[in-house]
């Protein structure tokens, strides 16, 4: 499998962690809150990318290398992560908990995969499919219309004890995916801080093998790497307990083609023996 | 990198959810003060209150139980005190995976001691059977092999304390049913059998004859792999795969382990792959006491072409399907045909939580036949919370239920065949619930 690099001309960032810094655009759009005089979720959405400097890095960088600290809190459980995208539509990423192996997952522009030391290798299928799209492509973190149908603000809602601007997502349903049956899983929830202006959390339906489970994700202490803002810390919350991220790096390397080659296992399960993908690279 | 992790902490957390026994070691008694003593207390009853799957909490009160308790709890002087106090509080609900683990027994607090102190044992398996510990299996070469124990033998004293009177206390105290009364004394016996390395104990058999044998033995290296996984205790965890030749002309394979843990993946997958070509497949699961409840969906997959509902796990306010996650790529990278063949699965009431859930699940998909004796019931996931004082609450998030269905907690794995351990078959070498599932697996086409 033989990875082109030379399309890979801007980096693909993490969707949903927008670093967004205040500006005076957002305090407007705080006053205007005020006053019941709500800014679009376009607006919000536009404002962040400029004023964390997101939009300007998808502009100048082509990878993201992140790395840092997972923790099952409360359970004993402490590990690493690492994760890297390149645009369009690149990801791999890797979990490593003790006592519980690397879980990888990965999308190549084509197959979406998880190697788990549980459960096995698979290729994923339908929304989990469509989930792991839109975590690789730029599209959904500059929340396009090439990604999604709805793109809405929802009015001001407290979130973990903030006032926030509530934005409504739904992404469009990928090939063969019932759009109706899909509706819950493609809808997804973000908050962003009313006074501060940053993405503060999110919450959505993920779609497993196990079943859909209803996910938030709670962001923090937003620290600058190289000229963009990143929230350090990302607090899962589920009905089991809560994982706890926390970034400890962000890099912006020349893109590594080898790092989103699907591994041989997947490689066996679907067919292929090429590399597969966006067809711009 | 939302999605991503929200995908992702489903895995993991269904990875991570406890399906198994801890075994707490002794504690080192500790006095502590009344306002250290409440806390421990009001976070184990604010997280069960939060976290419970049954917001009746199985029939218990638990307001008033709190308001009961606090009392006894504002005067606890000493850490042995206030557990007996949580003890109460989690026995209350009589349900399976709440349990306190002493903050003496968590790998953190132990350091490098934690496998060093349990690490040691004699080389034989218990089974409690109509009041009698009997000698289940003997590892060859192992202490008790040397000093001629047999399976079959009945151990009836362990330093000095005598079997027979613990069935007493451990039953009237618990109300235990006869299997939770089986296990209770069983783990009794094995807290002191199994320590530190060297260490020697006289031990009372009665052998073939019943005639009384007192024994001397030092304990050896266990024959396992020492695994941590998160607070709780060490686990030391033992596999085994042969293959088995049958009258019919057919050959079969065996696997046996004892903990759904990640060192047993490789072995498993490995096994399986060596056993494609066989006529059939035994899973031995008794004496395996659970584990990570992930591992479950993977081991099934292997017996499956398509995913399958084993079962769901019933949390406050939502579900998580258990799903058999086809292996259809083998452990060298090569396309591979799930294992197509009869598959026996062999239990008893030593088979615990993850165990239970593949053996029920399994069952209730129709992929199984299972032999054996009523496993524990004994199946609630969960996860652990470490305490104000330090100990960690082993705690139940979930029901499981099959996919026919069945609640298994209290209730245990029904064999479709039940074949009843007997003394006499340990004596004559026997092992007759897997000669019965031999048989059966030759009868399949």
């Amino acid at each position: 499998m033989k990875i082109r690099t030379r399309s890979f001309f801007l980096l693909v960032a993490l969707p949903c962690l927008l670093p967004v810094a205040a500006d005076a655009a957002l305090q407007e759009a705080v006053e205007a809150a005020a006053v019941d005089a709500i800014p679009s979720a376009r607006e919000v959405i536009d404002r962040a990318l400029e004023a964390t400097g997101m939009r300007a890095r998808l502009e100048s960088d082509k990878a993201v290398q992140m790395s840092g600290r997972v923790e099952f809190e409360g359970m004993g459980l402490e590990g690493s992560f690492e994760r890297y995208s390149a645009r369009p539509n690149l990801l791999y990423m890797r979990v490593s908990l003790s006592g519980m192996g690397d879980v990888e997952t990965g999308y190549d522009g084509k197959t979406g995969w998880v190697v788990h030391p549980m459960l096995g290798p698979y290729a994923m299928e339908g929304a989990e499919l469509l989930q792991m799209q839109l975590q690789a492509t730029e599209e959904s973190v500059l929340k396009t219309p090439a990604a999604f149908e709805v793109v809405e603000m929802m009015g001001v809602e407290t979130f973990e004890e903030r006032s926030c601007f509530k934005v409504k997502l739904v992404a469009k349903a990928i090939e063969g995916m019932d759009a109706e049956a899909s509706l819950a899983l493609r809808t997804s929830y973000e908050f962003y801080d009313v006074e501060a202006g940053y993405l503060v959390g999110t919450r959505s339906t993920a779609a497993t093998p196990m079943g859909d489970s209803e996910v938030t994700l709670v962001l923090g202490d937003y620290k600058d790497f190289e000229g963009t803002k990143w929230p350090t810390t990302m607090v899962q919350k589920m009905p089991m307990g809560r994982l706890k991220f926390t970034i400890d790096s962000a890099q912006y390397p020349a893109v590594d083609g080898d790092r989103f080659q699907l591994p041989e296992a997947i490689r066996a399960l679907t067919g292929e023996t090429e590399a597969s993908g966006s067809e711009d690279r | 990198m939302k999605m991503t992790l929200d995908r992702w902490i489903a895995l993991w957390i269904g990875a991570a959810l406890l399906s198994c026994h801890a075994t707490p070691a002794e504690a080192e008694p500790r006095e502590l003060s009344e306002a250290e003593a409440v806390a421990t207390f009001e976070e184990a009853w604010q997280v069960i209150h939060e976290t419970h799957f049954d917001t009746e909490f199985n029939g218990v009160d638990w307001e008033a139980l709190r308001v009961e308790l606090l009392p006894e709890v504002r005067a606890a002087r000493s850490e042995a005190e206030l557990r007996r106090v949580l003890g109460d509080m989690l026995g209350r609900l009589g349900q399976s995976h709440f349990a306190l683990i002493p903050r003496q027994a968590r790998p953190a607090e132990q350091g490098d001691d934690a496998v060093e102190r349990r690490a040691g044992g004699l080389g034989f398996d218990l089974r409690y059977r109509e009041g009698q510990l009997l000698v289940s299996r003997v590892d060859p070469g192992g202490p008790a092999h040397r000093a001629g124990v047999h399976p079959g033998w009945i151990l009836s004293e362990i330093e000095g304390q005598r079997v027979e009177e613990w069935k007493d206390p451990l039953g009237a105290a618990k109300g235990l049913g006869e299997r939770a009364l089986a296990n209770r004394i069983r783990r009794r016996a094995e807290g002191l059998l199994y320590g530190s390395l060297g260490e020697e104990l006289e031990l009372t058999f009665q052998d073939a004859s019943d005639d009384p044998l007192q024994l001397t033995l030092a304990r050896e290296q266990r024959q396992a792999v020492a695994h941590s996984f998160g607070d709780l205790p060490t686990f030391y965890l033992r596999f085994e795969s042969r293959d088995l030749d049958h009258a019919s002309g057919k050959s079969f394979g065996l696997i046996h382990f004892s903990n759904w843990f990640l060192p047993m993946v490789k072995p498993i997958d490995e096994a399986i792959d060596r056993m494609r070509g066989r006529d059939g497949i035994v899973l031995d699961l008794r004496g395996n006491s659970g584990g990570a409840g992930a591992m479950t969906m993977g081991t099934a997959g292997h017996f499956f072409e398509q995913r399958a509902e084993l079962g769901v796990q019933e949390l406050r306010g939502s579900e998580m399907k258990f799903m058999a996650m086809p292996r259809l790529v083998n452990a060298s990278g090569q396309r591979v045909t799930p294992f197509q063949g009869p598959v026996a699965v062999l239990v008893d009431e030593t088979t615990g939580s993850a165990s239970e859930i593949f053996a029920g699940g399994m069952q209730s998909a129709g992929r199984v036949r299972v032999f054996g004796e009523t496993s524990a019931g004994a199946v609630l996931p969960a996860r652990t919370t470490v305490l104000p004082n330090g100990d960690s609450l082993l705690h139940a998030l979930g029901d499981f239920v099959t996919s026919d269905g069945t609640r298994l907690e209290g209730r245990g794995v029904v064999p479709d065949e039940e074949i009843v351990l007997t003394r006499a078959d340990l004596l004559a070498g026997r092992d007759a619930a897997l000669e019965r599932a031999l048989d059966w697996m030759a009868s399949q086409p």
